[in-house]
């Protein structure tokens, strides 16, 4: 359904090709309907409770959906379960302004077009009509011509009236729909979603310098590490003069700077990519992050090699996870669990299940950017994540994600 | 000696061929990949023409650590063949999985003849024909990077060692005996005696275990969280 141009709205012959007209009669037309049932349940005394309690849930839901039809954008009612707001009792009430309305300009507009239509029609087949005043009647042939034309313009101008109700009505329901908490929730999931985006990137360019380092530069020096052994065992063979000792020397010297070389390139590639995913998986993995924690650690990891995105992702959620223990949580011990969960009902994805543990003093924020961003990788695998944090402790985070074994290469 | 040699730059390929030659030994093999290693040691070793094999870690097919997991393959099949690994990785577990440290129990006997080597050591040549031979006559080498990054991380059963000792054991580890630890670290010979017992006890080694130096060096290796695993 295209988006409707309001500066369009002003050209009539344009909105008139067009299949707005139409959506739109649809839509006041489905509001109308909504208006007369919300009407019956008022009339019928005993269903306004019913009315009170089902109406401001179910309809911002439906009216979210029929904005198209009268040119604008869906629009997601963003609530929690069981939530309801103030603008959505208003907004309940609107189909039935919209009934009362539309009975009153059903009747004019019918009366008027019936006239238009059916008068000429009359006067035709010989029947008698009296237009005008009495003292001057119009003629009959004035009347065929001049009463469908008006008709038809009449009924142009209609259409193109309803749209631009349409879209003002819709308007008034989508300002009322608009919920800015929900707004903001979406907008820092979706800084969530950028931030993994570029933290992708990042780990794909590392791992790009990475390789061009190792298979570059070290190769190089190692390379020339050789050729220097092999200089070494043929200057040794020299008689002994001065010229040998100094040959030799010269050779430590370089080598000296060979090794310095080494470890720079060493220092520089170091953390670059952990390896030990790349080569053993998650299980050894988590073992090695733990090791970097100066807490007491439990790792109790028995997961096969998965797909490279899950087991990447999961570590990458350990790791922020972990430093966010060491930083907040003043923990003492910290245990991390990982299974693949079996596949429930049979024959459905298995799912991978981290469980990170920690005897720290809870009360974590379920909103800070790390939570976000870690919540936005579980996101990015299909996954989800949940805190649990109570003040004093402990906390539990638990990541599920689904794993299709297709892709699961053991590396 | 006889050497089986993988490495997939051809650059190195050809300098260690040329290097191992120069210094009198015999490269019957050079493959590129790990593949290519598996198939020649199934064809060479049974017939006894291998006395050493010399790999890279990281080679085709898979560009990972397929390798060291051809060593490991080489290890399972023929256990007292000598076998270094040339990596340019500080990867301490590369040396524990070589070492058969990430088993469920651990070692069932001390391994021999294994080594674990930075492929920059090269260029300090005495020292790497030296380990080649160490290795050759069943001893264990450990490149002393990756003996000193596990130094730096405090585990439980390293702390009770005193600085001294702990430098005593990661000079063990490297394969050197304690005639060379005592040069190296201006000790008497009684000293280093006297520090190599005290490793032993505190790493809970007794008299009957063996291949005690070998031991120490499992223990070295092993401590820390990875024993979760």
């Amino acid at each position: 359904m295209p988006r409707l141009d309001p500066a369009a709205l002003r050209h009539p012959l344009t909105v008139l090709r067009s299949r707005a007209p139409w959506t739109a009669l649809l839509y006041l037309m489905l509001q109308t309907i909504a208006g007369i049932v919300s009407l019956g349940a008022w009339f019928t005394v005993l269903l306004i409770p019913v009315w009170l309690l089902v109406w401001p849930l179910v309809w911002p839901r439906v009216e979210g959906r029929l904005l198209p039809l009268a040119g604008r954008q869906r629009q997601y009612a963003a609530r929690r379960r069981g939530q309801m707001r103030r603008q959505d009792v208003v907004l309940g009430l609107l189909p039935a302004v919209m009934a009362i309305g539309a009975f009153f300009l059903g009747i004019v507009l019918v009366v008027a077009l019936g006239t238009l239509f059916l008068t000429p029609v009359a006067v035709l087949t010989g029947r008698d009509v009296t237009l005008g005043s009495a003292d001057q009647e119009l003629p009959p042939a004035l009347v065929a011509v001049l009463f469908p034309v008006l008709g038809l313009l009449l009924l142009a101008l209609a259409l193109w009236g309803l749209t631009a109700l349409a879209y003002g009505w819709s308007g008034l329901s989508a300002a009322l729909l608009r919920d800015e908490e929900g707004r903001l929730t979406a907008q820092v999931e979706a800084l969530g979603d950028r931030t993994v985006q570029r933290d992708d990137s990042i780990a794909l360019e590392r791992r790009v310098l990475e390789r061009d380092l190792h298979d570059g530069a070290q190769m190089h020096l190692s390379a020339a590490g050789l050729r220097l052994a092999m200089l070494q065992l043929e200057a040794e063979q020299l008689p002994h003069t001065a010229g040998r000792s100094a040959i030799l020397e010269g050779l430590d010297a370089v080598r000296e700077q060979l090794d310095l070389g080494s470890q720079s390139v060493r220092d520089a590639t170091s953390g670059l990519v952990p390896t030990v995913l790349r080569d053993g998986g998650l299980s050894p993995a988590l073992v090695e992050l733990a090791r970097a924690v100066p807490l007491t650690m439990a790792v109790d990891s028995t997961v096969p090699r998965l797909p490279e995105a899950v087991e990447q992702g999961a570590h990458l959620i350990a790791r922020e996870a972990l430093t966010n223990v060491v930083r907040h949580a003043g923990a003492e011990q910290v245990s991390i669990f990982c299974r693949l969960s079996d596949p429930i009902p049979e024959g459905a994805a298995p799912s991978l299940h981290l469980r990170i543990t920690d005897d720290g003093r809870g009360g974590a924020e379920p909103t800070g950017t790390g939570l976000v961003s870690m919540r936005a990788r579980a996101r990015s695998l299909g996954g989800t994540l949940d805190l649990d944090s109570p003040e004093g402790g402990p906390t539990v985070l638990e990541l599920r994600v689904p794993v299709g074994m297709g892709g699961g290469e053991p590396g | 000696m006889r050497i089986l040699l993988a490495e997939d730059a051809a650059l190195l390929r050809d300098g260690l061929v040329m290097l191992l030659e120069r210094a009198g030994h015999d490269v019957v093999a050079a493959v590129p990949t790990a593949t290519e290693l598996r198939e020649a040691a199934s064809r060479l070793i049974p017939d006894g023409a291998v006395d050493l094999v010399l790999t890279d870690v990281r080679m085709p097919p898979g560009h990972g650590d397929d390798g060291l997991q051809a060593a490991l393959q080489i290890r399972a099949e023929a256990p007292t063949m000598p076998l270094i690994v040339l990596s340019q990785y500080v990867e301490q577990r590369y040396a524990s999985e070589l070492l058969g440290l990430t088993a469920q129990d651990g070692p069932t006997s001390a391994p021999t003849g294994l080594g674990y080597l930075l492929k920059d050591r090269v260029s300090k040549v005495h020292d790497f024909l030296e380990s080649l031979e160490v290795v050759r006559r069943g001893g264990i080498v450990v490149d002393p990077l990756v003996v000193t990054s596990l130094l730096r991380r405090e585990t439980s059963t390293l702390s009770r060692l005193s600085a001294r000792e702990q430098e005593v054991l990661e000079l063990v580890s490297r394969g050197e005996t304690n005639d060379q630890i005592s040069t190296r670290l201006h000790l008497s010979r009684g000293a280093v005696v006297k520090h190599v017992s005290a490793v032993f006890d505190k790493l809970g080694i007794s008299e009957q275990d063996g291949n005690r130096r070998v031991l120490a060096v499992i223990a070295f290796l092993r401590a820390g969280p990875s024993s979760h695993l």
